[in-house]
């Protein structure tokens, strides 16, 4: 495991591509900033913005990575040298996270961090629920990026990586059949358990005031467990898919 | 005899295709084991599945001895060397970097990657980045991964594929270096049969998902030989006859034998005639692998 974790390290996070990824929300963060600073807005939200974006990022640079090991073929190298099929899942799904970590905390660091220097924040601004969100952000993320090696593992080629990047409209357009469904308990579920819905969620919990009050169907609390049953889910399904999967 | 790798019916179905039906072969240790068959004729999908890339829809094959769904199946596949088709190199390293990489995923340190370098002739190509190097260096570089870990078993699927004449009179002394001075065992499979008669010491006949024949070097060049088929009515003098002649042969039947060799036909009647030995029929046979193979999966054009 600790070998093929060094080989990914060094594949996914030493290359132009992964700098360029991780410039990326550089750039949205420092625009943003000086959205707010020429607006004299504050940096409140701001962690919680552009979140239907980074799961795109997030599904693009993991997916790339991911999909590049198939279409050179150096997935090969790892299985006909005898590291198992689980440990190669379980090494791209913890790069991937890493990755995942580092695109996030990278957008929080400049929005909040600097931000909060620079910019700065209103009198309502609470550090310990930002922070509360912050982290829950990260457990829908890291469910996103499961989902993502899941379908690149199975799917192999760039077929995955276009799945990724839309991961987060896909898994939005799954709530189309709730507007046909008028039964408030299976929306309820719906609405809580999708991790597309769920960054909405975050967003309104930290927004919460007397103004924009969180709706009662929103259940913050169901996002950890949540996130945990997904990327369980997601991973043994992807592992046993990956081990009986043909590789080209 | 030690076999490092043998199969036993072995099967692969892709949807409703079966593209191997019961293979079993049967690759002996220190051998050059060379798999022939037409394109299509299932030698990549057998490659594929011995690697690990595919699993077997049945059937099972066991490397050094360890079963393809055993624990310790892992161990002996870092014994094992291949490439499969097109090499799997990763494009925007260079040579040495490519190496390094592999050198890290297997976790073996970096010292034999300069002589490894050497070996297949790629220690010049300083900072070219792989993807801009021709057909035969890709070739060569795939071979390099295979050998980073000190391989006991090499598997080439079509290794000399692509290559011009020099490339593949170098890919052939490099092969047969390896087998014969550090004893790798090669399973190399080709269609281009008359390259692989002057590496291979073992054979396995492939068509359509069949193993025909399995046989050594010896048998097939026996088979292929010059030889001549002749019928006599007393098969003991015959015998005497090319034992004093100093010819090969060998006896089919009772009346029937097979004489190796080149030999002039009149003196070997009247020594016959000398014995009372009545020559019914004598035809040459003058088979090359080619012909053979042929003759072997019933007619048809080698693609």
């Amino acid at each position: 495991m600790l070998k093929l974790l060094s080989v990914n390290f060094r594949r996914a996070f030493l290359r132009k591509r992964f700098i360029i990824g991780g410039g990326f929300p550089i750039f949205i963060g420092i625009l943003m900033l000086f959205l707010a600073y020429k607006n004299n807005g504050h940096v409140d939200n701001m962690p919680f913005m552009m979140s239907g974006l980074l799961p795109m990022l997030i599904g693009i640079t993991a997916g790339l990575y991911i999909s590049q090991d198939y279409t050179n073929n150096t997935i090969r190298n790892k299985i006909i040298c005898g590291h198992s099929r689980t440990m190669i899942y379980l090494s791209n799904l913890v790069t991937s996270m890493l990755g995942t970590i580092i695109i996030y905390g990278v957008y929080v660091l400049v929005t909040l961090g600097i931000g909060k220097l620079i910019v700065g924040v209103s009198s309502d601004f609470d550090m310990e629920l930002t922070i509360k969100g912050i982290l829950l952000t990260f457990c829908i993320f890291l469910t996103f990026t499961s989902l993502t090696v899941m379908f690149c593992m199975m799917m192999s080629g760039v077929s995955g990586t276009v799945v990724s990047a839309m991961l987060y409209i896909i898994l939005g357009m799954l709530m189309l059949p709730v507007l046909f469904i008028s039964n408030d308990t299976i929306n309820e579920w719906m609405m809580n358990l999708n991790p597309s819905f769920q960054i909405d969620n975050v967003e309104a919990y930290v927004r919460n005031s007397e103004l924009m009050p969180v709706e009662d169907y929103i259940h913050i609390s169901w996002i950890p467990i949540s996130s945990l049953v997904m990327i369980i889910l997601s991973t043994v399904l992807g592992i046993s898919v990956f081990n009986k999967k043909d590789i080209k | 005899m030690e076999y490092i790798l043998q199969t036993s019916g072995l099967c692969k179905n892709y949807g409703k295709s079966q593209i191997l039906k019961n293979v079993s072969i049967n690759v002996p240790k220190g051998s050059i084991y060379g798999f022939v068959g037409r394109n299509g004729a299932g030698k990549t999908t057998l490659i594929r599945v011995v690697t690990g890339l595919h699993t077997p829809t049945s059937g099972s094959y066991s490397i050094f001895g360890v079963g393809y769904s055993d624990s310790g199946i892992n161990e002996k596949r870092a014994k094992v060397g291949a490439v499969v088709e097109t090499p799997s190199i990763y494009p925007d390293l260079s040579a040495r970097e490519n190496l390094r990489m592999v050198c890290r995923i297997l976790g073996k340190p970096f010292d034999n990657i300069e002589e490894i370098l050497k070996m297949v002739e790629l220690s010049n190509t300083g900072k070219k980045k792989a993807k801009n190097f021709s057909l035969g260096m890709r070739q060569r570089l795939g071979i390099a991964f295979s050998l980073i870990n000190d391989p006991e078993l090499l598997v080439l699927d079509e290794p000399i594929n692509g290559l011009d004449p020099q490339g593949i009179m170098e890919m052939r002394e490099l092969l047969t270096n390896l087998n014969q001075q550090r004893g790798i065992t090669i399973l190399i499979s080709s269609h281009i049969l008359d390259e692989l008669s002057k590496l291979a010491t073992h054979y396995g006949f492939i068509d359509r998902g069949v193993v025909l024949k399995e046989m050594s070097a010896e048998e097939l060049h026996r088979s292929c030989q010059k030889s001549a088929r002749i019928t006599v009515d007393n098969m003991a003098a015959l015998e005497e006859v090319l034992r004093e002649m100093n010819l090969g042969y060998n006896v089919l039947t009772g009346t029937e034998a097979e004489i190796y060799g080149d030999f002039f036909v009149t003196p070997l009647v009247n020594e016959l005639n000398k014995r009372n030995c009545i020559v019914q029929r004598l035809s040459q046979n003058d088979e090359s692998l080619e012909s053979f193979f042929i003759n072997l999966i019933g007619g048809g054009v080698i693609a």
